[in-house]
């Protein structure tokens, strides 16, 4: 076991495309938290959140023979869950739940609502003001995405863009709309 | 309405531009009032971003994944034990239908081995010996029989 956390993450895949389950559940290990606070981010919702991560890993232990080591092991699971994301949103659709009611209690930033809290305190304040999971709620699914990408994740256009398997130039107009309408709804909060 | 510069300030803001552009829109801003707000409201979107916590996946969660995980392992397991099971009765099936297809044996040349055959008893051996009482009675029927093989 201990060698297993040694491995890098490729050499994990490998062992389990060999048939070593250990290897696979220690890439659970490392991915779970990471992949759930994207999940969420994206969501904004736990329940919503934990299925995405158990379908996304359940892609990638049925997945893992065909992946061609062309990607790190982060963007392909990125990726996988990308795609588990879009169809939850399917189903969310259907249901009409997105009520994002069940935010961490250790979050800072859910104290007061924007835009219904525009009567709220002063600028200076604002990242404790702001609802950021409200704010993302006000984007389409498209722009929310690239933003949580680019601005959580860190991640370049180029990588976003493989990441979705869409152009670059797609990613930069998204993230360029997503930023202006997010500019024009909290005007004076940012 | 924004300047036209606008694009170029948010890849720059991403540091996306390469040198040559980056350097024009720098060169803009410092002339741009409205581009430097842009780019304030820019910063600040980020920094709201940057910090929003995000949840750790709750331990229960953790568990149920790791058995969900088990669980999907086992049926592909019984899936393929399944598979398996069905490809070894296809196999069995289709032994059998070409056995069965073979040319049957001419039944008159059976009927007449059959009567051809000596079920006599021999003669150390009687019917109340406790050999084989069935086998005695099926013989001695057989014998009871006419040479077409109709009882």
């Amino acid at each position: 076991m201990e060698s297993l956390l040694r491995m890098t993450d490729l050499e994990l895949l490998r062992r389990f495309k060999h048939g070593d389950e250990a290897a696979f559940h220690e890439l659970v290990d490392r991915y779970a938290d990471y992949l759930y606070g994207v999940a969420w981010s994206l969501v904004g919702h736990a329940a919503d959140a934990e299925d995405i991560v158990q379908e996304t890993f359940a892609g990638a232990f049925r997945g893992a023979a065909g992946f061609r080591e062309a990607a790190s092991i982060k963007t392909w699971l990125l990726r996988i869950l990308m795609r588990q994301c879009a169809r939850s949103r399917r189903s969310a659709w259907k249901r009409r739940v997105f009520s994002f009611s069940d935010r961490p209690e250790s979050s800072t930033d859910g104290e007061t609502a924007a835009p219904d809290a525009l009567s709220a305190p002063p600028q200076q304040q604002v990242e404790h003001r702001v609802d950021v999971v409200q704010m993302l709620e006000t984007l389409s699914p498209e722009h929310r995405e690239v933003l949580v990408l680019r601005e959580l994740e860190g991640m370049s256009y180029a990588e976003i863009a493989a990441t979705l398997r869409v152009p670059q130039g797609t990613v930069e107009s998204r993230l360029y709309r997503a930023r202006q309408e997010l500019r024009e709804r909290f005007k004076g909060y940012l | 309405m924004s300047c036209e510069y606008s694009r170029d300030l948010h890849a720059w803001h991403d540091g996306e531009l390469s040198d040559s552009a980056q350097r024009r829109i720098e060169a803009h801003v410092a002339e741009c009032e409205q581009c430097r707000q842009e780019l304030r409201e820019l910063q600040s979107l980020s920094r709201v971003l940057a910090a929003m916590q995000r949840p750790t996946m709750p331990q229960d969660a953790k568990q149920r994944l790791g058995d969900s995980l088990l669980i999907g392992q086992r049926s592909l397991l019984r899936m393929a034990e399944l598979l398996s099971a069905a490809a070894a009765l296809i196999l069995a099936v289709g032994l059998a239908f070409l056995v069965q297809g073979r040319p049957a044996p001419n039944r008159t040349s059976t009927a007449v081995e059959v009567t051809a055959i000596d079920y006599s008893l021999p003669d150390e051996m009687s019917p109340l010996d406790g050999g084989a009482p069935e086998s005695i009675e099926l013989a001695q029927w057989l014998e009871g029989l006419p040479a077409t093989g109709q009882p």
